[in-house]
């Protein structure tokens, strides 16, 4: 989890041998957080349930490299993306990296606000990666929403990505293997006061070196009822929730792990878990 | 489970060091038996306290069992009404308190900021609403705590927790040792509101300042009954703390 919003530091290890020094964090962490085939997958089944018919033009608020806008205009020829982001540099090395020439004219990268007005309106949004958790305010998450309906077309899907569960109220180091380097989410602190909390992403390295604080995040951490309630705040005429499945981890029955599938859960009661993902959807 | 002794000292020096004046008058939101109200009452020879709460039948039960007991002159300055906390009865207070989590009854935001701002209408001009509430790792979800008394056990259970719209279901059994049991004795629907969710609710009903305490802990970790005001906190398993919202 985690995304590069509110980046505050990289520390690389000043010895130029080490592979943490020779590493591109960018790469890792779209290697380490990113599965946009399926992300564009569950948006097109959603919309389709929902709308019954194809959603084509799409928007990536916080968008980075804007790796998931290509994916989604690389899954039909006929889609385009728009995506957003602050950070101008992290947009020309996503231009430069995922716009490859199949996709290129129908992706337009904007370096502004999510606030902002949108020139074109999308039949989806997504806001992945919990980044609207850098708004602390209600107010000020009140108003991203408000924009983010506005710049939908008629019937469109806003898509938030939320966690939660006992695990993300503390704090926490967890590591994953993947191939080649060893992604770590660390939960520095949280506040159960403010529910504000302070987040990083570090990558190590089999030669034993380290990118420290790859990626930081300080956060506001949002609960499903207070992004529901906020949805229909904002104007949106339906709030749903799609949660993760859950299966038996193969390597430890003791253990459950998210399927990376998502259901419909509005109408089932559910219970809290040590670590859930799900997706808030506002419905225009 | 109560300490209204306690909770009437914790109240009264927060008062007095938020205002700089002894606190007189009291309400008691979902009064219930009336025992803070009689431990405030009991506090100074001053003070009057008005407990509100919709049902008469406990109401009735601790004027008989609590407050009668109690000497005339303290008696005679504790006033029960049954009315509901939302009418806004009764004259302007230094005090309002709404305890053991009773507010949280109120499942929408515009439930409960409509509470606060009946509330907040109805303190003096540097009235205080003090209110408590708990949370941590272990409290949003199914579970049960049992306390060993000397002629029964206390058994705290959380039968449901809804994830998606913090609705939580509890209830309070009592056990004995020839086996029989009230199950359940009280039981609660509400939703688990974070410390965060009611600040902003108190703001936009018009509190000028809200004050979130949190427990000290001694060099083991373990909690000392002394609550202070921390720049940040550090979650439990359980914790359990009070809210100050100034006029």
């Amino acid at each position: 989890m985690g995304r590069h919003k509110n980046q505050k530091s990289r520390r690389v290890h000043a010895n130029p041998q080490t592979q943490a020094s020779r590493a591109d964090r960018y790469d890792l962490y779209e290697r380490s957080v990113q599965g946009c085939d399926a992300d564009v997958e569950f948006f097109s089944e959603t919309y389709e349930e929902i709308r019954g018919r194809a959603a084509m033009a799409f928007r990536e608020d916080f968008c980075g490299t804007a790796k998931l806008s290509a994916a989604w205009c690389r899954s039909d020829e006929e889609r385009t993306a728009v995506g957003v982001d602050l950070d101008g540099p992290t947009l020309e090395i996503g231009a430069s990296r995922n716009l490859t020439f199949d996709v290129a004219d129908r992706v337009t990268l904007f370096q502004q606000d999510v606030r902002d007005e949108a020139e074109t309106k999308a039949d989806v949004t997504c806001a992945m990666n919990f980044s609207y958790f850098v708004f602390k305010e209600r107010a000020t998450l009140l108003e991203y929403l408000k924009s983010a309906r506005e710049g939908l077309a008629e019937g469109g899907l806003l898509f938030l990505e939320v966690y939660g569960g006992q695990e993300a109220m503390e704090e926490l180091e967890e590591e994953r293997e993947l191939e080649g380097f060893t992604y770590v989410w660390e939960q520095e602190w949280f506040d159960p006061l403010t529910h504000e909390t302070l987040c990083h992403i570090h990558f190590r390295f089999p030669d034993g070196s380290e990118m420290k604080q790859a990626f930081t995040y300080s956060w506001r951490w949002w609960s499903v009822p207070e992004l529901r309630e906020l949805c229909l705040e904002a104007g949106f005429a339906d709030a749903r929730v799609y949660w993760e499945t859950m299966e038996e981890d193969p390597d430890d029955p003791d253990e459950l792990e998210g399927t990376g599938e998502y259901e419909d859960v509005t109408d089932t009661r559910q219970e809290n878990q040590e670590s859930w993902l799900a997706y808030v959807v506002g419905v225009k | 489970m109560q300490d209204p002794a306690g909770e009437v000292r914790f109240v009264s020096n927060k008062f007095k060091s938020l205002r700089g004046r002894h606190a007189v008058t009291l309400r008691e939101d979902f009064g219930g038996t009336g025992i803070f109200s009689l431990a405030w009452a009991r506090s100074r020879r001053e003070r009057t306290a008005h407990s509100v709460d919709l049902d008469g039948e406990t109401q009735a039960w601790g004027a008989a069992h609590r407050v009668g007991n109690a000497p005339a002159q303290v008696r005679e300055r504790v006033r029960f009404e049954r009315a509901n906390v939302l009418d806004g009865v009764g004259g302007p207070v230094d005090v309002a308190v709404a305890f053991n989590f009773s507010y949280w009854i109120f499942k929408t935001r515009a439930e409960l900021r409509r509470y606060f701002e009946v509330v907040h209408r109805s303190l003096g001009p540097d009235g205080v609403l003090f209110l408590d509430a708990f949370g941590g790792l272990d409290v949003p979800q199914i579970d049960e705590n049992r306390v060993e008394h000397e002629d029964f056990t206390y058994v705290w259970r959380q039968r449901d927790y809804d994830v998606l719209s913090h609705d939580f279901e509890c209830a309070i059994s009592f056990e004995f040792d020839d086996g029989s049991e009230i199950n359940p004795a009280f039981t609660y629907s509400w939703r688990l509101w974070s410390l965060v969710e009611i600040r902003e609710l108190l703001e936009e009903a018009g509190f000028s300042k809200v004050n979130l305490f949190w427990e000290r802990n001694d060099a083991e970790g373990e909690g000392t009954g002394r609550f202070y005001l921390p720049k940040r906190a550090e979650n439990e398993h359980v914790w359990w703390t009070y809210i100050a919202a100034e006029r």
